[in-house]
Formats: structure tokens, sequence, C-alpha cells
């Protein structure tokens, strides 16, 4: 039945659409944010309409980044999808092309979002505090840049499972773990896309309100969206597992097949999913300290106290996610 | 081991049971216990003088926004047991 499909081909091509289709929306959010921004801005400071439509197109087009990302990996499953593969009918080759696309598609959304909130926060900043539009624009490109490192993750890993080496072609089981290594990267990156977006709004903030604290705003915007990218590293590694721990899958028969192929899906949107919590979680505490270091540089001690506190705290949930994860992969 | 199809279904089924508990588990308090210390850095900003109060209730906030969390760990690692 399956072995006169070409199932590889046909993902391919269902993954090219999967990729696209997903990884558009967060920047199609991201990119009306920077646009809402910007707006407002101009209703408050209607002279600095010229410089305010530019900051609002570059920062754009580094927001439809991520979705860009989606694109090239469309592209190659597209051309994947009218290659004549060597093993057409395989499964694990189709369940990887899939995996590919979910891992950058779900990636994108975070990211997307993230970085248009930063840009809608740097243009209301401008709105609020023309005079430091250089420093604010150079501290949103460092926050977008930062905030696009989660959908890099993600696509190395669709990279991974776009050119991966198959050998066990009609196993479910490993089928199953390269779908689970996508969903594990892609839906950990959501929450810390977002969330080092919101954080790094929040310097853009502090920098209108504060400018003679823009260097320890920079700084610890920074840390906050290092901070912040705990979760989507663990779900790096799981992913890294999926594709790499399932050297000895051959010796499963069919029913074990179906019982451990269901547990590489429970990794990795066990891990996928509860990466997302505390990557937006560390956002808003990281928005929050920047306000509050900018008003009241003089505790910035003690703000960061909190702040270090409250996000591990925050975390904790990811590490069980990783830890069930593990547990769940030692089986 | 062998392992026949329904039994290997229904201990698959509580692996991946185990790993969309813990996950979707954690997605809520994830969120508010960041939220929960974004609203203590902007109260300490606001009166640094009540920091104690502020960071100890931050703390015992969290705790309670965690026990979801642990819930979703307990019932993680019973299916866990079922499917191993």
């Amino acid at each position: 039945m399956l072995e006169d499909l070409n199932v590889a081909n046909m993902a391919a091509y269902f993954g090219a659409a999967l990729a696209m289709g997903i990884g558009g929306i967060g920047s199609g959010f991201g990119i009306g944010y920077a646009g809402v921004g910007a707006t407002r801005a101009m209703a408050l400071q209607p002279h600095q309409r010229s410089s305010l439509f530019r900051g609002m197109l570059i920062s754009q087009a580094v927001a439809s980044n991520p979705s860009i990302f989606a694109l090239v990996i469309a592209f190659i499953l597209y051309n994947i999808g009218g290659e004549k593969l060597p093993a057409p009918d395989s499964i694990a080759l189709a369940a990887a092309y899939i995996g590919a696309a979910l891992s950058v598609g779900f990636g994108a959304i975070g990211s997307g979002i993230g970085n248009g909130q930063v840009a809608a926060a740097a243009m209301e900043a401008i709105g609020r505090n023309p005079s430091q539009s250089g420093r604010i624009t150079i501290l949103m490109l460092v926050g977008q840049a930062m905030g696009q490192t989660p959908v890099l993750f993600c696509l190395v890993i669709s990279l991974m499972l776009c050119y991966v080496e198959v050998h066990l072609h009609s196993n479910l089981a490993l089928a199953a773990a390269y779908i689970g290594a996508g969903l594990s990267i892609g839906l950990g990156a959501i929450g810390s896309g977002w969330g080092n977006g919101i954080s790094a709004g929040g310097a853009m903030e502090g920098v209108a309100r504060n400018p003679e604290q823009t260097n320890k705003l920079s700084i610890m915007m920074v840390v906050g969206q290092a901070m912040g990218q705990t979760p989507v590293l663990f779900s790096l590694v799981i992913s890294f597992m999926l594709i790499y721990g399932t050297a000895d899958f051959a010796r499963y028969t069919s029913p074990e097949q179906v019982m451990h192929g269901l547990r590489m899906l429970g990794i990795g949107l066990g891990m996928g999913l509860a990466a997302i919590g505390p990557g937006i979680g560390s956002g808003f505490t990281g928005e929050a300290l920047c306000v509050g270091i900018a008003d009241t540089p003089e505790i910035s001690q003690k703000l960061n106290n909190a702040y270090f506190v409250g996000t591990g705290v925050a975390q904790s949930t990811a590490i069980y996610g990783f830890v069930v994860s593990l547990i769940l992969f030692s089986i | 081991m062998a392992v026949d199809m329904s039994d290997a279904i229904v201990r698959g089924a509580a692996l991946l049971g185990a790993g969309v508990c813990m996950g979707l588990g954690a997605i809520g308090p994830g969120i508010g216990e960041g939220f929960a210390a974004g609203k203590a850095c902007e109260a300490v900003s606001r009166r640094p003088e009540e920091y104690s109060t502020l960071f100890r209730t931050m703390l015992v906030g969290q705790a309670v926004t965690e026990s979801t969390g642990i819930y979703a760990l307990v019932i993680a690692f019973l299916l866990y047991g079922v499917g191993k």
C-alpha cells in the first residue's frame, strides 16, 4: 500500500507549505506591531514623521527575517519534493521533512512577534524622546538580533532534518523521533523569541525615560535576553538527542515501534511546550527590570537581585520539562 | 521483551501523555511566575524601602503559582510508571 506511494516526495511538498504557512504568522503580527508603534509615535511627534517612517521600515525589515528563514526551508523542501529520491517510500524520510517544516515554522512565530514588539516599543520611545532616536535605533537592532537566536536554532535543526541520513526507512519510532525533534525546538523557540522581544521593549522604554542609563540598560537587556534563552537551549539539547540518539532503533519489533514512537513524540512535545511559558515569563520580568533601572537607577542592585531570583524560579517548570523528557528518553 | 500491539499502544499513549502533561502544565506557571517577578521589580522601583517585604511576597506568590507545575510533574511521573 504505502510502498507504491512516494510518501517522502509528498511530505516534502506538504512540508514546504507547512513551513511557510506557519512561519509567516509571527512576522505578520510583528510587522503590524511595528506599524502600530510608528503610527502612535507620529501622532505624538508629527514633525518627526520622516525619521519615524525610516525607523519603521528598518525595524520591519528585521522583523521579517524569521519568516525569511521559513521561506528558505520551504524552498529547500520544494526542491527536495521534485527530486528523484533514493528511497521515495521512506516513512522516516517523510517524517524528517515534516519535522523540518514544523521546526522552522513554529520557531518563526515567537521571534517574529517578539521582533515586532521591540520595534513597536522603539518607535514609541522615539516618539516620547526624539533626541535619543540614534541610541534607541541601535539598541533596537541589537535587541532584535538577540531575539532571533531561537529561530536560528530552529533553522539549524531544520537543515539537519532536511539532509538527514536515514538507514531504517520504515521504522515508525525513528519517524516519530524526527517529528519530535522538530516539535521540541520549534515550540520551544516560541516562548524565548517572544519573551526576548518583550524584555528588549522594556529597554527601549527605559532609554526614552532616562537616557543617562543607556549603558546599564543595554547590558541588562542583553543579560535578560540571555536568561530568557535558557528554555530554548534545553529544547535544542532534546532535539539533538532525538536526531542522534536513534542508532539502536533497528532492534524494535513493530508493536515496539508504535510504543517507542509515541514515546518520542511525548519527549518532543513535553520539552517544546514546557519551554513556552518560562520563555514568555522571563520576558515580562526583563521588561520590568529595564523600566525599573531607568526610573530608579540608584537601587539597581536590589532590582537585579529580585530579577535573577524571580526569573530563576520562573524557569523551574522548563527544568521539570527537561527532566521529564530526559527520563522518557532513557527508557 | 516482547510486547503485543494493544499493550504497546497503551504504554506508548501513557508515555506520550506524560510528555504532553508536563509540557502543557509548564506553560501557565512559567508565564505567571515571570509576570509576578516583573511586578515585584516594578514595585521595588516604586518603593525601595519595602524591598524585603516585596521580595518575600514575590517568592511566596511564585511558590503558590508553581503548584500546578508540580501537579503536572507528579502526573507525568505516574504516567511514566504506567508506560515504562
